[in-house]
């Protein structure tokens, strides 16, 4: 398998066991990879939008739906916290990890905090509604504020 | 939030995958489409707002 698939599969999987981000020397030794290789694919993985980084160009901010930092959107599941970028994020991350998870967040209006059960099957029922602000075409401009 | 984890799934479900990608722009439609997501606000390509892919703004 190609080194850039393999490190993708590494900081997703190491997302998916411990919920925080892998460090450059986490992803190189988990690929047998020189860190300044794993920085150069961190930047084609970025380039692809698979990943959007820190300033420090090497940081994971989003490995989407996993965030590589603390948000208001905490998932947990299997014992494991996780943070997502959004709510659908927040929904996201129990479909990728394809098991069930409970989603703590909060209303947007009201500022309550709210929790969420989530299936296999998907969400448990609820009225809650889901609002994205910014137009499909300009998620891009400034993804972390999308 | 049906709907939502419709998107969800579509979007995520194989992200932890070796043969997982991000959608295109015109995959990204036909999933919205699917979901009755419709118009130009669910449209990647749209320069309704100033961007879209051939303007200044471009797909997730």
């Amino acid at each position: 398998m190609e080194l850039e698939v393999r490190a993708k599969l590494a900081i997703y999987g190491h997302f998916a066991a411990v919920g925080s981000r892998p460090s450059v020397d986490d992803i190189a030794a988990r690929v047998g990879a020189a860190a300044p290789q794993v920085r150069e694919i961190l930047g084609r993985l970025r380039a692809q939008r698979v990943l959007v980084l820190e300033a420090d160009g090497e940081s994971i901010r989003m490995a989407p739906p996993f965030s590589g930092v603390p948000t208001q959107h905490r998932v947990t599941s299997g014992g494991v916290t996780y943070f997502a970028n959004c709510a659908w994020d927040a929904l996201g991350i129990p479909a990728a990890l394809r098991r069930a998870a409970t989603v703590h967040s909060r209303c947007e209006q009201s500022l309550e905090p709210l929790e969420l059960a989530v299936s296999d099957g998907g969400p448990e029922s609820s009225d809650w509604v889901f609002h994205c602000v910014v137009p499909a075409a300009r998620w891009w401009d400034d993804i972390v504020f999308t | 939030m049906d709907q939502l984890w419709e998107l969800a799934r579509e979007w995520y479900s194989t992200r932890l995958q070796p043969e997982s990608r991000r959608p295109q722009p015109a995959e990204m439609r036909q999933i919205f489409a699917r979901l009755g997501l419709v118009g130009d606000f669910w449209d990647p390509r749209s320069d309704a707002f100033g961007g879209g892919e051939g303007g200044r703004g471009r797909a997730r």
